[in-house]
């Protein structure tokens, strides 16, 4: 147990690190911008109750905010994606085959993983990138930026993944 | 009463979630005014710091460029500073008079931390209130304007540049001195748009766009950025200007903030009209 919650501190630290330090300045054709991130809240375990989930997702969306200066959208699209987990992995599964591990690729299966995965990294990057401008002017070109940073990150989280089930 | 509790329990999880949401959304309305609290920015000193570390290794990486960067400047300012010289000759003057206050002075400062990539880009500076450097002074470097300071903490400050919405800069057209209001939105850093031209204003693609020195926040005649292309809008009688902007955000690396010496004397002698 405690071993659990050290790891999983330790994890935190650094996928806040990677974030802020090494993700936010990749600038790929100018527009992507993945948010690695949300792999804590999708990877925290299925038992864990939906409370706190909920706080672990407000200071994690608060840390990364106060780094972007842009208070208040990671929190609100962390904090979302944190509610609706549970709720997909309920539709997306039998609760009782998963109710002591953490979701991921080698608990859930390669594609039962990236449904999963992507569903939430959508919701939370579409979250975001609405607060971002907080207007539908041009909200086509944003709908694009959504999915194909959705389409990095989650490969992205694909790949980290992969190389931790080895 | 019992019921009531029941319900409670049972909609906890939702209640929570709305809760943390609306702090969530009073946040981000509270923090959308112009000027940004100090503590919940990367001005605050964690941030500020990690941000000053890690710029500290990524700069050799950009060395070249800032290099050629400065040394063109250098040699810029040389030339200007020959041909005054020698206007000064000319009046038979032999230095200019001590009295003379600068207008403006410029405190020079570091990048630590930039964005382009996003709908609300910001640079973090690595001096702050001990520096002398306050909210609302304007920030340009050797290619043009940069942006408007937003966030002061003690020894650094946050930027918002003209890649980002919230900000619109006065700015004129420098051959035919007419004005107007150069808008981001939100695409690609390399450009803006440049709003309020009438119609019949006529311009070609490569004109210079600078700043008018309307505010007390630019000095008159700091490039901008030039036109890269003009359409006329069906809806209204004035052009829609795309300018492509002098500085490259990507490579943004030494800034300098302007401090107008004069702004308390101009901002006092404003509210005592105002009253």
């Amino acid at each position: 147990m405690i071993l659990t919650i050290a790891r999983n501190t330790l994890f935190f630290v650094v996928l806040v690190l990677a974030q802020v330090l090494l993700f936010n300045n990749i600038n790929f054709l100018g527009f992507i911008n993945p948010y690695v991130y949300v792999l804590f809240i999708l990877g925290l375990p299925v038992a864990l109750n939906k409370k706190s989930i909920m706080v672990v997702a407000f200071c994690l969306g608060l840390l990364i905010d106060i780094f972007t200066n842009t208070l208040g959208i990671h929190i609100f699209a962390s904090v979302l994606i944190a509610y609706l987990r549970n709720f997909w992995i309920d539709a997306l599964f039998f609760r009782n085959d998963f109710d002591f591990v953490s979701p991921s690729i080698k608990n859930f299966g390669f594609f039962n993983f990236v449904k999963y995965a992507f569903v939430l990294i959508f919701v939370h990057h579409l979250a975001l990138f609405i607060l971002e401008v907080l207007t539908f002017n041009h909200f086509l070109l944003m709908l694009l930026r959504v999915l194909y940073n959705s389409i990095v990150s989650l490969l992205l989280i694909i790949s980290f993944e992969l190389i931790k089930s080895k | 009463m019992e019921n009531l509790l029941r319900f409670l329990a049972k909609a906890s999880s939702f209640l929570l979630f709305v809760f943390l949401q609306t702090v969530a959304l009073l946040l981000l309305v509270s923090h959308n005014n112009y000027q940004q609290s100090i503590a919940l920015s990367s001005a605050n000193t964690i941030t500020g710091n990690m941000y000053a570390t890690i710029q500290s290794f990524t700069e050799y990486f950009h060395l070249q460029t800032t290099n050629m960067l400065l040394a063109e400047e250098n040699t810029a300012l040389q030339n200007e500073n020959n041909i005054l010289h020698q206007q000064l000759m000319k009046q038979n003057l032999s230095s200019i008079n001590q009295d003379t206050v600068a207008l403006f002075t410029y405190i020079s400062a570091k990048v630590i931390n930039s964005s382009v990539n996003k709908q609300q880009n910001y640079i973090t500076l690595n001096k702050g209130s001990k520096d002398g450097i306050k909210p609302d002074m304007g920030v340009i470097n050797s290619q043009g304007v940069v942006g408007i300071v937003s966030a002061v903490s003690k020894n650094f400050a946050v930027v918002m540049p003209i890649i980002n919405p919230r900000i619109k800069i006065s700015c004129r057209i420098a051959k035919n001195d007419y004005y107007g209001s150069l808008l981001w939105e939100g695409r690609s850093p390399f450009f803006a748009n440049l709003k309020e031209i009438p119609e019949h204003v006529e311009l070609e693609t490569g004109d210079s766009i600078i700043t008018s020195g309307f505010s007390s926040i630019f000095p008159e005649g700091i490039p901008v950025g030039t036109v890269e292309e003009v359409n006329t809008s069906k809806y209204d009688n004035f052009h829609d200007i795309k300018i492509r902007l002098n500085v490259n955000f990507q490579t943004i690396t030494y800034v300098n903030v302007i401090n107008f010496n004069q702004k308390t004397e101009l901002n006092n002698l404003e509210t005592q009209q105002l009253q």
